[in-house]
């Protein structure tokens, strides 16, 4: 059976955080009634077609253009590119076609402990559609549609990568990474659910070796990582049974069908549109100037990669440590705050990945939510060492602070938690047990070493938990063996 | 006559002393208005209530406006009428571009020439009639039938805004200007027009068909009128981000300081317009001799791209033209047909909605910029208009303005001329105008009164010097007499 | 140049209009004009020129990201043919 490589090319649209549409002053705000959010302009209402350009659309589009390594514009021009959609209100969207905003870029991935770039083709600006609401059960059976356009004119950035993609699990790392980063600067919340992350995958497979462009489709409607790993994998599947019964595959768009797990060929008629692509005539062309550009440069954050380096390189966290700590900024400065009252990187790292994680997922919690301060976070961790409390307490201190945002000190003393370090007092505890387990110090003194285990619990039991295990551990043995 | 009274300071002393009523002067304006309409289809809306609403508001002001008229562009305009073509947004009249597609919208706001408009206390006689979407000068695609030629009705006036300027319907029309249509009417029907600078005027508000080349101008039956309405009208807006921020002129006190220097420049070719008639190129010839007698230096210079200028500018309106009106698709405004699904109720709803006329020129839009036809002809196009600013700007350097006839021909007939001369791509009469529309330069239409129907001059001026056009305009005004017809109402 | 019937047709489509016989025969006899007049144009070496390159346009105007009203919503339908209390409504989308 011949070997065949895929290669797949993803087109990602992704909602911008601003306040207003691209071109006009509609808010963008999720959720609102229908057609409230649109004024002459973004409804392509006859004579009110005149666009004024968001400036902070266009910085979060540089912003990203750099974050994604690309080289940026001196002069950007807006083009239209024309074609008939009920959800299209001017008969033309207003996109970058001639000047995109940023090129040649690319993304870093990691996948079995190896790096890989994904090349960057370009990002730019554009325009959302607005939405169609289908009367009946779907498109298909419906004899007609609603319109709103409040979403018509939010301003979306289109990355379009190059056919650098090799499987299913490098496109979702890379979708991954893209989210990862573009929160990062904070231009978008990248969320696939509700659609403010939209992902489209080019695919095709070829002979392995061959260095040749097969014939590709285009698949739509994957609405979430897993959509998009299932819907490739099916796809490429369907391409190689295509090949291997040897016929061609056909040049077309593929729907994903969610529940039946399977893509669909949607109808050429509605998908061969021959665009035509020119300038805006009410648009001139905007010239990025190098101050702008090195302002919003100097805004942008420490990103993944370079955090991530820092995390294995400074820190000496293992991998799979850093990947997921810098996966979001938040978690990333979380982490950061919390080594910077108290720097033991890989304790710090265990306790967030274990204890504090696992806490924000059992309660639905974002760290940005999250009530325990990280400097209280490091004052536990530090009263753990010092051995002010031993890791079995922490870890109920640590509940209570999640729930409550109390700091630590307060709830040892509120509870009468500090544990016990007297040798004196635990020498006079020790003394007691031994008295009252005379069948264990006999098994102890036979050779029965779990002996010594039970007679550590009777003293933790005995100072509810608060005596120092370690110490009652080397008391019971000097007075066992002695 | 320049109006229903001698002039605009007659008019406002007889508002002031009380020999005239405000009911006695919106019922003789309203009945000139209609009688223009009845007689040449000039108009596609006339509120009776709205004139005589607005004639209220001049009158209870009359006494401010007399003492603000020197120092505020506006008030300069109070007691003027006006007419605006009917692709000028206006919330108060339906908005119809003379379409059957648009014949009852209603814009949910106003273009931004007709809200300074309203601040001035000058009264709006009415929306005019034009060509559908104002592309052409044709008279054969509006949705309301065409506008007869008040000089002899057989022959069309182009425009509904040149109608009413000619009849006194309004003192000053305001038309758009994409390849020279306002020019074309203006000189058939041998009116004052001006084409300011591209951007001079916002556009915000105009149902454009082609948005790089068209603009507001405007059209009167003198050259102050025409200052007098520009300096009220001009200056920038927010809102359209086309539009020139630079500072408007003091247009009126300007145009009297006139040193009489002017250098112009005629292009060498100017005869090889097609279908150049003999009477044209006598009256032009005249006019050069005329002017080189006031001292005016004449030279006549090589534009070698100039006479590519109105196949460009088709070429470019129609691709614009199939991409702005891809809006009227029959969902949020405007006509719908019936379809049994979507693409083909928009074929239905555009194929209905729509001229013939305009179905042709729109489908030669989208075929003159499919793949095929991409590079050779649009883009071709795109850079001619290039390399024709370049010349038209270089030879602006040397002279004050360049000199053209307005049109090739006088107004042309309706039943024997509606034809390819008409309809051509590209169209004959903008064989002179298209160029300045292409680099967006100020340009203005003299009237030439003959014995029959009249004919255009055509002055081009620097970018954003209308002052020196209306210098000349004033100078030639001197030196040709206008004979203008008498109307029985 | 001669413009096939099929392409003409494709063209009309994709402006969404139907051409009737008539305007059909109309517009190749204004095509057959056009290509005639363009044939000049076709000559002009203009490989040196950027298309779009207008000098008189004005350069960077944004706009500030602050909210400004929209249309009530009753504006909003008013114009159109065919809504409910809130939506546009179009025919359904699927040709069959
Ligand atoms: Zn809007």
């Amino acid at each position: 059976m011949p070997e065949f490589e895929t290669v797949i090319g993803l087109e990602v649209h992704v909602e911008l955080l601003t306040n207003t549409k691209l071109f006009c002053g509609c808010s963008t705000a999720f959720g609102a009634d229908p057609n409230t959010q649109v004024c002459p302009f973004c409804l392509g209402l006859p004579g009110g077609t005149l666009p004024k350009l968001n400036e902070k659309a266009v910085e979060y589009t540089i912003k990203a253009a750099l974050a994604l390594n690309c080289s940026i514009a001196d002069e950007i021009t807006f083009d239209r590119k024309n074609y008939f959609y009920a959800d299209l209100p001017k008969g033309f969207q207003i996109s970058q076609f001639f000047k995109p905003t940023g090129r040649d870029g690319y993304v870093e991935i990691h996948l079995n402990g190896h790096s890989k770039k994904i090349g960057i083709h370009q990002v730019h600006l554009e325009e959302d559609t607005g939405k169609l609401l289908h009367a009946g059960d779907d498109i298909i059976s419906s004899s007609h549609s609603r319109v709103d356009f409040n979403r018509a004119g939010v301003p979306l950035i289109e990355i379009v990568t190059e056919p650098d993609i090799r499987s299913p699990e490098e496109a979702r790392l890379f979708l991954q990474k893209l989210r990862s980063i573009l929160r990062y600067i904070d231009v978008s919340d990248c969320k696939m659910e509700e659609g403010s992350m939209r992902c489209d995958a080019n695919i095709s497979i070829r002979p392995a070796g061959s260095k040749e462009l097969k014939t590709k489709t285009e698949l739509k409607n994957m609405n979430s990582f897993r959509a998009v790993y299932r819907g490739i994998e099916y796809e490429v599947q369907r391409q190689r049974s295509v090949v291997l019964e040897g016929k061609e595959v056909i040049p077309q768009t593929r729907h994903w069908d969610e529940a039946k797990g399977i893509t669909k060929a949607m109808r050429s008629k509605l998908t061969s549109a021959n665009y035509r692509c020119f300038p805006d005539p009410n648009l001139p062309p905007f010239k990025i100037t190098a101050e702008w550009l090195k302002e919003i440069r100097k805004s942008i954050p420490e990103l993944p990669d370079s955090r991530y380096v820092r995390f294995t390189g400074e820190y000496g966290l293992p991998p799979y440590d850093a990947e997921i700590l810098t996966a979001s900024r938040e978690l990333a400065d979380y982490y950061d705050a919390v080594l910077a009252s108290y720097h033991e990187p890989k304790s710090v790292s265990n306790w967030i990945m274990s204890e504090l994680l696992r806490l924000l997922n059992s309660t639905n919690t974002e760290i940005t939510d999250c009530k325990i301060k990280p400097e209280d976070l490091g004052k536990l961790l530090q009263m753990i060492a010092s051995g002010t409390i031993s890791g079995k307490i922490a870890k109920s201190v640590f509940e209570e602070m999640f729930a409550t945002g109390k700091n630590p000190e307060d709830i040892i003393k509120d509870k009468g938690l500090t544990q016990i370090s007297d040798e004196d007092t635990i020498s006079k505890i020790v003394e007691d047990v031994l008295a009252n387990n005379p069948g264990s110090v006999e098994d102890y003194r036979k050779g029965k070493n779990k002996a010594l285990g039970f007679l550590v619990g009777q003293v933790m039991k005995k100072t509810k938990g608060k005596a120092n295990p370690q110490l009652a551990n080397k008391l019971l043995k000097e007075k066992l063996d002695r | 006559m320049n109006y229903l009274f001698s002039s605009i300071q007659q008019l406002k002393e007889k508002i002031r002393n009380k020999s005239l009523s405000p009911q006695e002067l919106s019922d003789r304006l309203t009945s000139r208005c209609n009688s223009v309409q009845e007689k040449y289809n000039a108009f596609i809306s006339i509120d009776p209530d709205v004139i005589s609403k607005e004639i209220a508001v001049l009158f209870e002001n009359i006494e401010d406006i007399l003492h603000k008229t020197d120092n505020l562009p506006l008030t300069g305009l109070a007691g003027f009428t006006y007419a605006l073509g009917d692709n000028i947004a206006t919330n108060c009249y339906a908005t119809t571009c003379a379409s059957k597609m648009l014949s009852s919208y209603s814009p949910p706001f106003d273009a931004h020439v007709f809200s300074k408009l309203k601040e001035s206390s000058a009264i709006i006689t009415g929306k005019t009639n034009m060509e559908e979407f104002g592309i052409g000068c044709s008279g054969n695609s509006s949705f309301f039938k065409g506008v007869k030629n008040p000089w002899n009705t057989k022959h069309t006036a182009g425009s509904g805004a040149a109608a009413a300027a000619l009849t006194g319907a309004a003192n000053i029309s305001f038309a758009s200007d994409a390849r020279g249509e306002l020019r074309q009417a203006a000189s058939y029907c041998g009116v004052f027009a001006l084409k300011p600078t591209y951007g001079r005027i916002s556009r915000r508000g105009l149902l454009d068909y082609a948005s790089s080349l068209e603009t507001i101008g405007l059209m009167a039956r003198n050259t102050l009128d025409l200052a007098t309405a520009l300096a009220a009208v001009a200056g920038n807006d927010p809102h359209d981000v086309t539009a020139l921020r630079s500072e408007v002129p003091d247009y009126i006190s300007l145009i009297k300081e006139n040193d009489g220097s002017l250098q112009v420049a005629v292009p060498e070719n100017w005869q090889d317009a097609p279908h150049l008639e003999d009477e044209m190129k006598d009256i032009f010839q005249d006019q050069l001799k005329k002017l080189k007698t006031t001292g005016v230096k004449v030279d006549f210079i090589r534009l070698p791209h100039f006479q590519y200028s109105s196949l460009a500018a088709t070429i470019i309106s129609a691709v614009e033209a199939f991409s702005n009106l891809a809006n009227y698709d029959g969902v949020r405004f405007g006509y719908r047909s019936k379809g049994k699904h979507l693409q083909e109720m928009y074929t239905q709803t555009r194929s209905e909605g729509f001229s013939s006329k305009l179905k042709k020129f729109l489908t030669f839009g989208a075929l003159i910029s499919s793949p095929k036809y991409y590079n050779d002809y649009f883009l071709k196009a795109q850079k001619l208009r290039i390399v024709i600013s370049d010349e038209l700007n270089n030879c602006l350097q040397k002279y004050d303005l360049l000199l053209t006839p307005t049109t090739p021909f006088k107004a042309p007939e309706f039943e024997r001329d509606i034809n390819q001369r008409q309809e051509g791509l590209p169209d004959p009469a903008g064989y002179y105008t298209a160029a300045t529309n292409l680099a967006g330069l100020p340009s203005l239409s003299f009237p030439l009164h003959t014995n029959g129907l009249p004919y255009g001059l055509q002055l081009i001026g620097k970018k954003e010097d209308e002052v020196t056009l209306l210098r000349a305009a004033l100078l030639l005004e001197k030196e040709n007499t206008l004979a203008w017809p008498k109307f029985d109402f | 140049m001669q413009v096939s019937s099929e392409e003409l047709k494709n063209a009309s489509w994709d402006a969404r209009i139907e051409l009737t016989q008539q305007e059909e025969k109309e517009l190749q006899e204004q095509l057959h004009n056009f290509f005639m007049l363009s044939q000049a144009m076709q000559n002009i070496d203009l490989n040196e020129v950027e298309a779009f390159s207008d000098a008189h346009k004005n350069q960077n105007i944004l706009r500030k990201d602050i909210v400004e009203p929209s249309l009530p919503l009753k504006q909003a339908l008013e114009n159109a043919p065919d809504t409910d209390t809130s939506s546009f409504h179009v025919p359904r989308i699927i040709e069959e």
